[in-house]
């Protein structure tokens, strides 16, 4: 009999602790969010050096920052900075206002060799490219344009240029205009890509050949806004490390970090940092309509 | 020479003598359900011959004339001894009794030696029982995640139904019901699958050493196997659950002669949920629901010829509808809108067995499978109940076959089992089609398609493989496949040769190794791990070619413990054009066609797996170990480097046991580990480099980069969770009761299911969000 009772109020207690145990474990599960840690591996020196044929150098320097710290950048000012152009080298000072390394006395010529050297509290960094030469823009001409039903609903713009024979191109084109709002039609082509209103273009697909891009004034920009005004058309010819930069990093920023969007990683050719050492050269054509 | 030619004479002098054989031939079968027996083995203890049923029950044993002792015997069933002249051929059709041991507990078990024995390696099979005796989500028995727990097969997460084995991506899985694809297995965004374990009788599953009588899919088989339904007596199961009802019937429409399987599910969670959903909003409600519906017919015409007839249908649904009314001065105003998703097969068979002769099965088949996935919107407003505007706009995907298929099964002699056949495939696919209306009181009308059109393909495959008995210990399975893809003027043709070799060195002891090509002709576009729907399946086309992969495998056997099975595994495949999305590509992204958003690379994938199985006994059950590696290299993905496959899973444990206390109580156990999914995250970011030209290098609002340590180089947090699951069974006077009590993650375990990053107060946190925490859940089952 006692034991029968000591039975029932070992089986009570037990029931008790259970039921406290469940209780406890649901209201515990309602926490669905778990903050995490990602592992720290020290700052990098970040340099951003594009050299633009028949431009001064100029080359910025920052300290990359942990994914979690939403900080402003920080810029390096005291970085040692040089630069050599074809075998003769150039040190770069700091300007505090414009916070970049430059010298203005120095012109880069196209298909110079540049190598960047950066010495920070973070380390040294380095990188190295060639100075693609001017591919100049032959023509923009223009079209009237037709619908379907033959109504004119527009201009049409081709513009050519001529690629460099047997060398592997790179091009970017960007267009912009105050008063007019041209459109390209990015159509399936090898080796060109369109994004955020830039288009880039591998020449794999027209080595040596004139290229035609094709833009469109269409009428009802016209119509309701003014129809006659300036295009501007720039066709920068870049070297191989930019090119993979900027496509990558426009693609970065075009996924917008949806997460239904697959991951970019940007391209990056900087020794034990980040950042890019590239060059190029542009060509300006301007299109009054 | 003078020695030789007598010699030779002799011996083929004797060979003839000693040829005099007749053949032993019929089904293996349930006795109390008639169900066949698939895998049955049938041996004659006198000349130490044997053979097994194939997937119909049927077997064929030619033996030499004299006295021949044969035993049938099959997983949890009484083996059966016959003693027999053999002396014609014979017919002999065979009943096995389910094994019933008064006073004891019934128990599941398998036959020793028999994985140490055949040709087949990198095989799994799960009784059906086994599989309902496990713990599972939401107590909804579910195939495909028992599947998960065998070594070298992975889920994608929590709750996913998606397999990934030995390396390879849930499309690579050839999921055949009743031999018939099956390409979205998933219910509920892939938290159940879509096979009902009550009309299930046997499952199949090939990881490596593919037999030549499958192909189309890289990395594994799943063969799920239908129930005939009882020929002899009627049987009726319902079962009630927290979401969802089953019911299953069967029996014989004309005993012994034909019988009937209907089999349905459908979940409550929208009807449940409709009187909460109706006092939140009186304007609007919503809900979820799927359901699935099997059924089967056969008929028996006579010893040689049978004709089955089966359906699968199921259908997930979920739903938006809302409803609002105003009114002005003189008008009244009325908007109905509707909303919903929903995507489901369909799966026909009509199947004839035909017995040429005792040594000559044959099975044509014809089939239908349809996958289909849609998105549908409707918006109506009607002033004073006149229409004035409807909008609508319809989006639908998916893909559906048409087959035919003859295969042949040849049993010349004990020592050679010859398959051949061959099939045709009819593939419509529907990569993405909207058609948009308008209709206005103005005027405005528009009935427009647009989208991804039509494409089709035709598929031809043959093939021939051989299960020969060189010596007692050397059995090999050789065989050569053969398949043809037509798709947009475009031919494409491979020849896949298969082999798989067993030295048996020991009589519990065994060494296998097997080689194998497959080729794929379907890819599935697929942008998360979540099983979402959305997912389109694809044809290779002139730019997108076929997948291709080589695997070699090695494994050691044995069941030297009586009621343990063990195995080693060793495996290295190799995988060429399979696809990815480009870095930057969503499903969502408009103006670009399916081809033009991936790109095609190669993968390999290395490991061993460890396995041991009790197979008798109060407790049985398995613990499998999984080492492995699986990478991928893109030309246009990680710079072209390699990179961790999002399901490299280094090590993966799994561990599942059952335990009978008495005839009214059993538990089951499922315990799981798993290294976390590799994922792309960033871990570092920097200001990019503005590109201005001119005076402007001002660093302010310059776009950041995210630096990323290689495509997928984060490993999420390991996964791990504790499932248990209490049977108890009471006999009633008409019936079998079944109360079952589960809890799933019992330990509460908050496995990672997604990470982000959250913005608060100004502060950036990586969150990580889990889906399921304990979950209880019971469900109530009878069976007449």
């Amino acid at each position: 009999m006692v034991n029968q009772v000591y039975r029932k109020n070992i089986y009570k207690k037990s029931s008790s602790i259970v039921t406290l145990f469940a209780i406890l474990l649901l209201v515990l599960s309602c926490e669905k969010y778990l903050d995490m840690e990602i592992t720290d591996t020290g700052r990098k020196p970040v340099v951003n050096a594009v050299f633009i044929a028949d431009t001064f150098p100029v080359v910025k320097v920052f300290e990359s920052k942990h994914i979690l710290d939403n900080t402003h950048y920080k810029n390096i000012s005291n970085a040692q900075v040089n630069i050599i152009v074809d075998g003769q080298p150039w040190s770069l000072t700091y300007d505090t206002i414009k916070r970049i390394y430059t010298d203005t006395s120095l012109r880069i010529s196209s298909q110079s060799n540049v190598i960047v050297n950066v010495d920070t509290y973070l380390g040294k960094a380095e990188g190295t490219t060639t100075v693609p030469i001017h591919v100049p823009i032959l023509s923009c001409d223009t079209f009237p344009h037709f619908d379907k039903n033959g109504n004119y609903d527009g201009v049409e713009l081709r513009l050519r240029f001529k690629d460099i024979a047997n060398v592997h191109n790179y091009y970017m084109i960007t267009f912009h205009s105050n008063s007019l709002y041209p459109t390209f039609d990015a159509y399936n082509e090898p080796g060109l890509e369109y994004i955020n209103e830039k288009i880039f273009l591998d020449d794999f697909a027209f080595d040596g050949k004139i290229k035609t891009l094709k833009f469109f004034v269409y009428r009802y920009a016209g119509k309701y806004m003014n129809y006659n005004g300036i295009i501007e058309f720039y066709l920068f010819h870049l070297d191989e490390s930019l090119y993979k930069y900027q496509l990558s990093l426009q693609k970065q920023i075009n996924t917008g970090n949806s997460p239904f969007s697959e991951p970019v990683m940007v391209y990056n050719n900087i020794k034990n940092g980040y950042g890019i050492c590239g060059s190029a050269s542009y060509f300006k054509f301007k299109l009054e309509l | 020479m003078k020695k030789i030619v007598p010699f030779s004479f002799f011996t083929i002098l004797s060979l003839f003598v000693f040829a005099q054989r007749y053949t032993i031939s019929g089904y293996v079968s349930d006795q109390k359900t008639s169900e066949k027996l698939i895998g049955a083995s049938v041996y004659d203890t006198i000349s130490k011959r044997g053979t097994i049923t194939n997937a119909y029950g049927f077997y064929s044993l030619t033996l030499p004339e004299g006295k021949a002792v044969l035993i049938f015997s099959y997983v949890g069933y009484s083996p059966i001894l016959w003693e027999v002249d053999v002396n014609s051929t014979i017919n002999k059709n065979v009943l096995l009794n389910p094994t019933i041991q008064l006073d004891e507990i019934v128990v599941v078990g398998q036959r020793e030696n028999r994985q140490v024995e055949t040709t087949q390696m990198s095989l799994a099979q799960i009784p059906v029982q086994t599989i309902k005796q496990l713990p599972v989500f939401f107590s909804e028995t579910d195939i495909l995640k028992t599947i998960q727990l065998l070594p070298g097969v992975q889920s994608g997460g929590e709750g996913t139904s998606g397999l990934y084995v030995r390396g390879g991506g849930p499309d690579q899985n050839l999921i055949l019901l009743d031999g018939v694809p099956v390409y979205n297995c998933d219910h509920l965004f892939g938290f159940f699958s879509v096979f009902n374990a009550d009309a299930i009788n046997n499952i199949t599953l090939i990881k490596g050493g593919f037999p030549a009588r499958y192909g189309g899919r890289l990395s594994s088989v799943l063969d799920i196997r239908m129930k005939d339904g009882n020929l002899n007596e009627h049987h009726k199961n319902f079962s009630i659950g927290l979401i969802s009802s089953k019911i299953m019937l069967e029996g014989p429409i004309k005993k012994q002669k034909s019988s009937y399987l209907v089999s349905a599910r459908r979940t409550y969670i929208d009807v449940l949920a409709q009187p909460f959903m109706q006092t939140a909003t009186n304007v609007g409600t919503s809900g979820y629901y799927f359901y699935d519906f099997n059924s089967k017919f056969n008929y028996i015409f006579s010893d040689t010829n049978r004709v089955y007839l089966s359906v699968y249908v199921g259908n997930d649904k979920a739903y938006s509808r809302y409803k609002d009314s105003y009114y002005d001065d003189t008008n009244k105003y009325e908007e109905k809108m509707k909303a919903g998703i929903g995507w489901g097969n369909i799966i026909t068979v009509l199947r004839w067995n035909h017995l040429f002769t005792p040594k000559l099965f044959a099975n044509l088949t014809t089939t239908f499978s349809r996958y289909r996935f849609n998105v549908g919107f409707q918006n109506k407003q009607t002033t004073n109940s006149q229409q004035t505007e409807e909008y609508s706009l319809k989006y639908f995907s998916g893909i559906h076959d048409f087959s035919a298929k003859i295969d042949f099964d040849y049993r010349p002699k004990p020592n050679h089992n010859i398959l051949f056949g061959t099939s045709a495939t009819y593939h419509t696919f529907s990569p993405g089609i909207n058609v948009f209306k308008v209709n206005t009181i103005y005027g405005d009308k528009l009935d427009t398609t647009f989208g991804g059109k039509n494409i089709y393909a035709t598929e031809v495959s043959s093939f021939v493989e051989d299960d020969i008995s060189l010596n007692a210990m050397f059995k090999a399975n050789v065989g050569i496949h053969h398949s043809l893809f037509f798709v947009r003027n475009e031919w494409y043709s491979n020849i896949e040769p298969r082999l798989s070799v067993r030295y048996l060195f020991h009589e519990k002891w065994s060494l296998k190794a097997a080689y194998s090509i497959m080729n794929q002709y379907i890819h599935l576009l697929t942008n998360s791990g979540i099983g979402l729907p959305t997912d389109l399946w694809l044809p290779v086309t002139d730019k997108i070619k076929p997948q291709h992969s080589v695997q070699y495998a090695l494994g050691i056997y044995s069941s030297i413990i009586s009621g343990f099975d063990m195995s080693i595994e060793g495996y290295y495949k190799t995988m060429q054009n399979i696809i990815e999305y480009k870095e930057g590509a969503s499903f969502f992204m408009q103006g670009s066609s399916w081809e033009d958003k991936i790109t095609m690379g190669n993968g390999w994938a290395y490991g061993s797996e460890f396995f041991i199985k009790k197979n008798k006994g109060k407790t049985t059950g398995w613990i499998g170990y999984t080492l492995s590696w699986s990478w991928r290299k893109f030309d246009d993905l990680n710079f072209g480097k390699k990179f961790p496959y999002r399901y490299d899973r280094r090590h993966d444990i799994s561990i599942a046991a059952t335990h009978q206390f008495s005839e009214r109580f059993d538990i089951g156990i499922v315990w799981v580990y798993g290294t976390g999914n590799s994922i792309s995250l960033p871990i570092e970011h920097y200001p990019a480099h503005e590109f201005l030209i001119g005076e402007h290098y001002y660093f302010d609002d310059m776009p950041s980069v995210q630096y990323y340590n290689g495509r997928n180089g984060f490993r999420m947090p390991a996964y791990h969770r504790l499932d248990l699951s209490f049977n108890m069974h009471k006999k009633r006077k008409y019936y079998l009761r079944t109360w079952t009590i589960g809890v799933y993650n019992a330990y509460n375990r908050k496995n990672p299911y997604y990470l982000y990053f959250k913005h608060d107060n100004n502060q950036k946190r990586l969150t990580q969000i889990s889906l399921f925490p304990i979950i209880p859940s019971f469900s109530y089952s009878m069976n007449f």
